[in-house]
């Protein structure tokens, strides 16, 4: 007894050391580690500042300096803005106001993995956000105004009297990012030094754009068709020269953007690749996880799945940005941003017609979506939303049809019940904020018994008494009955689908909502294997109705004009556009366009959408442009 | 049947296994409850057209009576789903069937024949009704029937507003289900909460909730139980193979299952999903039912391998039967009993799958699966539509494991009472 207590004792003692041992051991490892953890932080710091350094001694006592207000403003640049000839002017809109706090770190969201950050091969409208943040472009439109234009790298911009030559000067103020490279082993330091965004690197992008085995640059090249020559006359100095002169020119012009050449030209050793295979090099150059550009913005990380992370960019001479950082949390479940927003994880995002439902309109009183803790705005896009018609389906060739599939699509319920009143009805290919949208035209009423007259007028009648139309063509009868593909990730689209399911099947027309997840819908869609698709159109200020509307589209593959339509007189309108530069007779045109697509209704418009917007009241001097991208967080600042 | 249990003194000499087991599944009170449960489940998705649907039983708008309801059961118009028309034939047969049953039953009661060919009649007799109701069906199916779309009640509507205004004077008589309205039926307010007119409210689509659910239980049944028959047959055939002759067949399939598992079922579906333009229910059937079969295969591996040496076995070869009904008359029947167990468990797992894949958004639209509906209540927020199929499935699926549950316990000689 007395023996085995005294064992029991002994054991536990043993054990109770053990147990202690193993604190001790525990808190040893982790003190070293965080003393290992400073460390390295500080070395961070040293080399940071070293190579920073590095940079200030190289550009010279000369060179950029920035901040939050931006170096002073050169005099040739001030000069030149006086210039009648000079497309560009200067924006008098307050960017950021004087009182502005500096620093902090912006958390905003990112709602997909990108496949990588070449500005020329990625087209995603998320990745051009980042660009616009990081990069930057000859020009830009006024902040408020998109009939004018505001210079960027560029501060002189010459349009020859034939409308053919372009002639761009550029600043001398302009220096690249230091690439995002782990510069530990000496491997790239042949990418040293300070690099000046030169005409070369404009002459670079155009020339990777035009090249053919760039497929990425396709959507972007076929705006270029009609150029003639481009060559950097000088370092700061380009020239641009077009066959016809065109008016879409101008915008595409105003959006070029350089890119670095002593990046891009060279594989991961410094060798420069050779003319014959640049093109297929640059589309998967060994840089594209990480992007690069002169911006305000530096890119200094991404890690898929969780972040992409930018710094300021102390020596952008233009200045006017506040944060010190911008992280964005990449978001692929659209359902976090709310909920992020709630805990304070996001400073401001966009939220969903769904989530507005549930937070803003059936949201409890207490809710930060109502209470005011956080702040609400709006803005609206160059978007329409439509369901498109296959007119290459025997269904969809007659007008008639296409009038009475309109006719039976209750728009006006879908926008307000299942898309919350969040936009206005459009009844052509422009959206309603568009400038040359005509106002005249009405909406499609929601009939079904006109419908169905459209359809025995149009010939498709139930002659066989099986509850849908048939109508023979060539001898073969056709049943109308045809699939709708929808995109499967997003309920609103299904609900589009139930519901205009439903009013078809009372006039005798059948037909399946086929969901598809996007890829696979944009295959089906390029490849023309579609009866009908509901889906939108995202452009720019400027009209331009080639790529979707003109027939010479219609037969290229992956084109644009999906729908097949083919329309001589439409193809007249959009050619006397393209060369047409009076605004006046533009918009003329436009509406003559617009009254066109009205009657064809190749396509049933829908409306235009626009978008709740959610922010921190920590979040200041909060607005949004009406060119993508609209959530321009530039002129935030943080506090104050 | 042959009877591989140690015999009780206490039971009766003409007891099958079956009996025997039907006893001691009766003794577990939970389980036999399920087992009702599931049957009331099962009746509910039969006679679902009867409590809702937007066709009249009778309708008669001054120029004759008609019909809708019954020439509606079998409109490809109306019923888009091959899986409503399965059910909807059900429905036409139940009551013929369920009378010829019992008029057999009696009959040969009344003959006073003994229990063995009386059992042996039967189960010749309930192979040629199946056969005889799948040839019907594949019928049905093969000649596509369809009417005009009538919205019958707003018909109604409109002569009720015709007659207050004066400008009609009869009524249109007609006689409509409990609940006049079908679960495809759109037009209501969206996301209404439930209230008395919806008793689980309204979705997205503008369509009745209750009424969704309801036909919701045809389609969870179906997946379930076609997916849990695919795979059973395909792993019985290949489990017994592999059991009975071992050696090279047992290495080849035993590998062959080895791959299979190591393929995750849900990526395949999503892939193949992927690759169909319109997925319909039937797909996804089939996916489970080529991808879940290893578990099966197994089990009846392993039984044959326990039953392959006993007397009956090897009497039944110096017999001289063939192999193949050595294979599937005689170790086959004892194999059964984990298979049973194993394909109960099966079709609680095949109905959350499917329930998985609506969820994300690529089951077939034009059946009102109850996965669907919890997806529209999540990206929504509306709790009335997270609430109530998450309940349908919850007890579908709890039903099932209690039956299965039961079904392993009543199977297993050591848990007898």
């Amino acid at each position: 007894m007395q023996r085995g207590f005294l064992r029991s004792l002994i054991g536990f003692s043993i054990l109770v050391g053990f147990f202690l041992l193993t604190l001790l051991n525990v808190w040893q490892t982790n003190s070293a580690e965080r003393d290992l953890k400073e460390m390295l932080q500080r070395m961070d710091t040293l080399e940071k500042a070293l190579e920073n350094g590095n940079f200030a001694s190289e550009s010279g006592p000369s060179g950029p300096s920035g901040g939050i207000w931006g170096a002073a403003e050169p005099d040739y640049v001030t000069t030149a803005l006086s210039d009648p000839n000079n497309q560009f002017s200067r924006d008098n809109t307050n960017w950021l106001p004087s009182g502005a706090k500096q620093g902090g770190t912006l958390n905003l969201k990112f709602g997909s993995d990108p496949k990588g950050f070449n500005w020329l091969t990625e087209n995603g409208a998320d990745v051009s956000e980042i660009q616009a943040y990081v990069n930057i472009s000859v020009g830009a439109y006024h902040l408020k105004d998109v009939t004018k234009y505001r210079p960027v790298l560029a501060y002189h911009w010459n349009i020859s009297d034939d409308k053919r030559t372009h002639t761009i000067k550029l600043r001398k103020d302009f220096y690249w990012h230091k690439p995002n490279v782990n510069w530990a082993g000496g491997k790239f330091d042949w990418l040293k030094g300070t690099h000046q965004v030169t005409a070369r690197d404009l002459e670079f992008m155009v020339e990777m754009m035009m090249n053919d085995q760039v497929a990425g640059a396709a959507p972007l090249r076929s705006y270029f068709d009609e150029l003639e020559s481009f060559e950097a006359i000088d370092d700061f100095t380009f020239r641009i020269t077009f066959k016809k002169p065109k008016y879409m020119q101008k915008v595409m012009v105003l959006g070029l953007y350089p890119m670095p050449e002593f990046l891009y030209a060279y594989d991961e050793v410094g060798e420069r690749y050779e003319p014959e295979v640049i093109g297929k090099r640059f589309e998967d150059h060994w840089y594209n996880p990480n992007g690069i550009g002169a911006g305000p913005y530096t890119f200094t990380r991404f890690e898929p799945g969780v972040a992409i992370e930018l710094e300021r960019n102390s020596k952008y001479p233009l200045g006017g940005n506040a944060p010190e950082r911008i992280v964005y949390s990449i978001l692929k479940d659209q359902n976090q941003p709310p909920r992020k927003l709630r805990t304070g994880e996001l400073h401001l995002s966009a939220i969903q017609p769904g989530q507005y439902r549930a937070e803003v309109l059936e949201g409890d009183a207490d809710s930060p979506f109502k209470n005011g803790k956080l702040n609400a705005g709006e803005y609206w896009s160059y978007n329409y939303f439509y369901v498109a018609w296959n007119a290459d389906k025997p269904q969809f060739s007659d007008k008639r049809a296409r009038q009475a599939m309109s006719h039976a699509f209750n728009a006006d319920l879908l926008l307000n019940d299942v898309f919350l009143g969040l936009g206005e009805r459009c009844t052509g290919p422009m959206p309603t904020v568009q400038p040359y949208y005509d106002r005249s035209l009405d909406p499609y009423a929601f009939d079904l018994e006109k419908a169905k007259a459209l359809l025995e007028e149009a010939g498709w009648s139930d002659t066989d008494g099986d509850g849908i139309r048939d109508k023979t063509i060539d001898g073969e009868k056709v049943q109308f009955s045809f699939k709708l593909v929808v995109y499967g990730s997003s309920n609103e689209y299904k609900t589009v689908g139930n519901i205009f399911k439903e009013d078809l099947a009372k006039i005798g027309v059948r037909m399946d909502v086929a969901p598809m997840e996007w890829a696979n819908l944009l295959k089906k869609v390029d490849a023309r294997e579609f009866d009908a698709v509901t889906l939108a159109w995202v452009s720019g200020p400027p009209v331009d109705f080639r790529q979707i509307w003109h027939s010479s589209q219609a037969d290229l593959p992956k084109g644009s004009n999906r729908v097949g339509f083919r329309n001589a007189e439409a193809d007249k309108i959009i050619e006397a556009l393209e060369t047409e530069f009076d605004e006046a007779k533009r918009k003329k045109l436009a509406h003559a366009f617009h009254q066109l697509l009205y009657e064809e209704q190749p396509y049933t418009f829908f409306y235009t959408r626009k978008t709740k917007v959610f922010w921190q009241q920590e979040l200041n001097n909060v607005w949004f442009q009406l060119v993508r991208p609209h959530i321009n967080p530039r002129p935030f600042y943080l506090g104050g | 049947m042959s009877q591989p249990i140690i015999p009780d003194v206490n039971e009766p000499e003409d007891q099958t296994f079956g009996d025997i087991v039907w006893i001691q599944f009766k003794k577990n009170r939970v389980a036999y409850w399920s087992l009702w449960g599931l049957a009331g489940l099962f009746i509910l998705a039969i006679v679902a057209p009867v409590i809702a649907s937007g066709r009249p039983f009778i309708w008669n708008a001054g120029d004759g009576a008609q019909y809708p309801w019954f020439s509606s059961l079998f409109d490809r118009n109306y019923f888009e789903n091959p899986v409503d028309v399965f059910f909807n034939l059900l429905l036409v047969l139940a009551l013929p069937i369920v009378a010829l049953v019992i008029f057999r039953l009696k009959q040969i009661q009344k003959l006073g024949l003994d229990k063995r060919p009386r059992r042996a009649k039967i189960q010749r007799e309930s192979r040629f009704l199946v056969l005889g109701f799948l040839v019907l069906l594949i019928g049905v199916l093969a000649t596509p029937y369809g009417e005009p779309y009538t919205q019958y009640e707003d018909l109604r509507e409109a002569r009720l507003q015709e007659i207050e205004a004066g400008a009609s004077t009869d009524p249109i008589q007609a006689v409509f289900p409990p609940v006049p309205y079908m679960f495809r039926k759109t037009g209501f307010k969206t996301l209404e909460k439930p209230s008395l007119k919806h008793w689980l409210g309204v979705d997205e689509s503008t369509r009745d909730v209750a009424v969704r659910l309801l036909y919701g239980t045809r389609i969870s049944l179906t997946i379930g139980v076609i997916a849990v028959g695919i795979y059973v047959t395909i792993g019985i055939i290949l489990g017994s193979l592999a059991g009975f002759f071992s050696g090279k067949v047992d290495i080849v399939i035993q590998r062959l299952i080895e791959i299979v598992m190591s393929i995750p079922s849900l990526i395949i579906i999503l892939v193949l999903v992927a690759f169909l333009e319109k997925t319909s229910i039937f797909h996804i059937m089939l996916v489970i039912g080529l991808v879940r079969w290893t578990g099966v295969a197994r089990l009846v591996r392993g039984e044959f391998y326990r039953l392959r040496g006993q007397d009956f076995v090897t009497s039944a070869v110096a017999l001289g039967f063939p192999t193949w009904k050595v294979i599937f008359h005689h170790i086959l029947p004892n194999a059964m009993g984990p298979v049973l167990v194993a394909a109960t468990f099966g079709v609680a797992g095949a109905i959350l799958l499917e329930s998985t894949l609506s969820f994300l958004g690529l089951g077939d639209l034009s059946a009102p699966s109850w996965g669907q509906t919890l997806s529209e209540g999540y990206s929504s927020g509306a709790w009335h539509l997270i609430i109530a199929p998450g309940f349908a499935i919850f007890l579908t699926v709890s039903l099932l494991n209690l039956v299965g549950e039961g079904l392993r316990d009543a199977l297993d000689p050591k848990m007898r009472k």
